[in-house]
């Protein structure tokens, strides 16, 4: 159980007593607007003397993790130490229960579900990179990276988060590392994910009735067989193992022929191409060749795949599926600290100036673990800005310094611009509460 | 990866277990099993076993080359020092050269492996040698001869000898019983076997009907049928050329049908392995495909397992001798899910007899086409 303040920051600093401040005749008269936090504390002290947990919306994120930045560089960034969450996220985390809230019982389908979604977007993009790839040799490394991956963990402790939030989080943390720009893949995950969760309730095709399990799969088998004429290859494909292939590639052959719904012919190939050898993935490479055509087919082919009675992710694909499943299970408890370098929030703050890694401190060289929620973290590469490429390769002479330089004041200067814009509407929020109270 | 190796303890039945663990540190011991039955697996594993207890001069024996390639690729998976493998060959030049002991091999196999054993006896039967080898593990030890067998036992401390009588493809006459005895009679039958489907066994089964000498191993398979159904079929075409292009063909399909694993082209003849060879070196297949591809002579192919197996030139296989068909049945276990045979011609009547076991049986003739009446049985 934790226990609410409500505090200043120099309060949160002062190891949560009370800032006693003994005016003198030269004091400042003038009233200081003093943000005030809900702040959440353990009762035990494990030596950090921050809160656990400072729960507050959006604009006082703003005016938290600048003064922070600004005036106590030493616990900057503050989200390293204390998660910073809104009362939504902190609603369902329940701070101030007596008990520890009870893990949700395995939902075997949703874990299937994640982990064919993280492996589908890992392969996606890997095959639209043009590169080969073997089902044993998906790097986990590159998994954890993927959309789905921070979809999976969220939504197994927020079950009432909504996907699209995540997907914007996770896609402005990629920005203020400056990854590339978000993959085709990654569209698909939200497009699957939000099938999935029901949050998206238009089906239009056969293919997301079955994503809302209102087909069954061998009702989904026969709607193959008669739209393709596939009754011969149905059948031959459970037979000899060694002519499996060939019988997969007639079925090729007569999708690419049909005038069905692109969703439909994508989800087909992929069907009979797990039919192959049903749960292993061990087919995606057959799938190459029509990743360009059908982008969603390796998502279908590793759906199909997760949901087979033979999958099996305490075995499959050398341990990778073991190893997504323990990140997206495993216990989350409000009473420890954060994990991650810094949270998406507090570095949309402090990426306004340039980033050094001696304000950071990451983890690892070149690599930031950034929360997208308490709980939910995400290890990104810190890319070159593709401003700072593209000077690199049209003008090699250019010093680098200056362009970070240019980059530094125009962050500046856009800062000023959106602290202009807003501070009217800041200024209720910065009236001293304990004030009004009394 | 390919899948011929385990990967952990759950992979072993309890035989297999027995064979790694049961046995005390300091015993000899044979372990006998058909082939698939993880005879060269258990010998690798036994022998990380023995360096995990200090025992670390160990040498693992193999008969031909290829195996010896085989093993060290297994030793790479399990983390053992590939230098560690090597030819019976190889040993005992190694020892005749540590005891000064000159030597003049000829090129002629038979006759090379002769004169070594024979030059190694009499040395040992000169001077009195201590075992210098704390442990020697001899893959396929049927196929060696006493003399070797005796100059193997001198050599080691402990002596772990890996064998199944149905796969003797040499011509040696070695003592019934010496390999038990030469094993201070400790022996592990291995009871299952993993490697080739059923049908795959149903016809490697009729083709050695002496059942005394080559008990039944469709019984004791636990290849998993369900999942990959076996398949073993036989093909005719005009020439061995027309053969290796056809088996190309299937090549192609196979190497995404089984991503990763290594699929066995296999012949009787040095002269159509060398063909075979030629062809895939003007293939379109691309360094890491043709990786994947072994070819092979059927003698070679001891001790190796593809997924898949094609076996060409089957025409020559008459001219084999004594040992042909048990050089056949020895390339049809090679294969795990699928065995492909080609012929241009004919092939000896024992193999379209081994086949027909997968065949529905033919109705009766009619007594008119017996005096050649075509239309009699329409």
């Amino acid at each position: 159980m934790l226990i609410r303040k409500s505090q200043t920051l120099d309060e949160i600093l002062s190891s949560g007593k009370k800032n006693i401040s003994s005016g003198d005749l030269f004091s400042s008269t003038v009233n200081r607007q003093v943000a005030l936090y809900q702040c959440f504390w353990t009762k035990r002290d494990d030596g950090i003397r921050l809160p656990l947990f400072v729960v507050a919306d959006s604009i006082e994120f703003e005016t938290l993790f600048a003064d922070v930045s600004t005036f106590y560089q030493n616990i900057s960034p503050l989200s390293a130490y204390v998660n910073v969450c809104s009362e939504e996220v902190a609603s369902q985390l329940f701070l101030e229960s007596k008990k520890n809230p009870t893990p949700a019982k395995l939902d075997d389908k949703k874990l299937r579900l994640d982990i064919a979604l993280i492996l589908g977007e890992a392969v996606t993009d890997t095959f639209l990179l043009q590169k080969n790839i073997v089902a044993a040799n998906i790097g986990y490394a590159v998994c954890t990276q993927t959309l789905a991956a921070s979809i999976a963990r969220a939504t197994t402790l927020y079950p009432k988060v909504k996907r699209s939030d995540i997907s914007e989080r996770w896609a402005l943390a990629r920005r203020l590392t400056n990854q590339e720009e978000v993959g085709e893949a990654a569209k698909f995950v939200a497009y699957f994910s939000e099938n999935f969760s029901g949050e998206n309730s238009y089906r239009s095709s056969i293919t997301s009735r079955f994503l809302h399990d209102e087909v069954s799969e061998s009702e989904l088998s026969e709607y193959f067989v008669n739209a393709f004429d596939l009754r011969v290859e149905a059948t031959k494909i459970k037979e000899v193992y060694n002519a499996r292939m060939s019988v997969f590639n007639s079925v090729v052959e007569k999708v690419y022929q049909s005038n069905e719904l692109s969703e439909v012919k994508s989800a087909c190939i992929a069907y009979f191409c797990n039919k192959i050898l049903p749960g292993t993935m061990n087919h995606v490479t057959s799938l190459k060749a029509h990743a360009e055509k059908y982008p969603d087919v390796v998502f279908w082919y590793m759906v199909f795949g997760c949901l087979s009675s033979e999958f099996d992710y305490r075995s499959s694909m050398s341990g990778i599926c073991l190893k997504l499943a323990r990140d997206i299970l495993k216990p989350f408890s409000i009473e420890e600290r954060p994990t991650c370098d810094v949270s998406v929030d507090e570095l949309s703050i402090i990426s306004r100036v340039a980033m050094k890694a001696s304000v950071l401190k990451p983890k690892a060289h070149r690599t930031v673990v950034v929360s997208l929620l308490p709980g939910v973290d995400v290890e990104l590469s810190i890319g070159i800005p593709e401003a700072v490429k593209k000077t690199n390769s049209d003008m090699v002479e250019v010093d680098s310094i200056d362009s970070q330089k240019i980059k530094s004041l125009l962050f500046d200067a856009l800062d000023l611009l959106s602290k202009n814009k807003y501070s009217k509407g800041k200024s209720s929020k910065y009236t001293n509460k304990n004030d009004g109270g009394n | 990866m390919t899948s011929a190796f385990w990967i952990g303890e759950g992979d072993l039945d309890e035989f297999q277990v027995d064979a790694v663990k049961g046995i005390p540190e300091d015993a000899s011991f044979m372990i006998t099993g058909p082939a698939g039955s993880g005879k060269t697996n258990i010998l690798l594993l036994r022998s990380k076993w023995l360096i995990y207890k200090a025992v670390s001069n160990i040498k693992i024996v193999s008969f031909t080359s290829s195996l010896k390639d085989f093993i060290k690729i297994g030793s790479g998976q399990y983390g053992l020092p590939v230098e560690n493998s090597c030819t019976a060959m190889y040993l005992f030049r190694e020892f005749l050269n540590e005891y000064d002991v000159p030597f003049e091999t000829i090129g002629n196999f038979e006759e090379d492996r002769a004169m070594l054993s024979g030059k190694i006896s009499s040395l040992l039967a000169d001077n009195p040698i201590d075992p210098i080898y704390e442990a020697l593990l001899i893959d396929e030890a049927q196929d060696y001869s006493d003399t070797e067998l005796h100059i193997f036992r001198a050599l080691a401390q402990r002596l772990i000898l890996a064998c199944d009588s149905r796969q003797s493809i040499y011509r040696v006459a070695q003592t019934q019983g010496l390999i038990e005895k030469l094993a201070e009679g400790n022996r592990v039958d291995l009871k299952y076997h993993y490697r080739s489907g059923y049908n795959i066994c149903r016809v490697a089964e009729g083709l050695l009907m002496d059942k005394v000498t080559y008990p039944r191993i469709s019984g004791s398979s636990k290849y998993d049928e369900k999942s990959k159904p076996s398949s073993i079929i036989i093909k005719s075409y005009d020439s061995l050329q027309d053969q290796i292009t056809a088996i190309l063909d299937c090549l192609k399909g196979e190497l995404e049908l089984y991503p990763g694993e290594r699929l066995g082209v296999l012949f009787p003849k040095n002269i159509q392995v060398a063909e075979f060879q030629n062809k895939l070196a003007a293939s379109a297949f691309d360094q890491e495909q043709r990786e994947n591809i072994c070819c092979f002579t059927l003698h070679a192919s001891k001790g190796w397992e593809f997924t898949s197996v094609h076996i060409g030139g089957c025409e020559l296989l008459s001219k084999m001798g004594a040992v042909q068909k048990r050089l056949i049945y020895t390339g049809i276990l090679r294969g795990k899910t699928s065995v492909n045979l080609y012929y241009s011609g004919n092939v000896p009547g024992y193999i379209d007899s081994a086949l027909r076991v997968l065949s529905p049986p033919p109705s009766d003739p009619s007594f008119g086409s017996l005096f050649g009446d075509q239309n009699a049985d329409s």
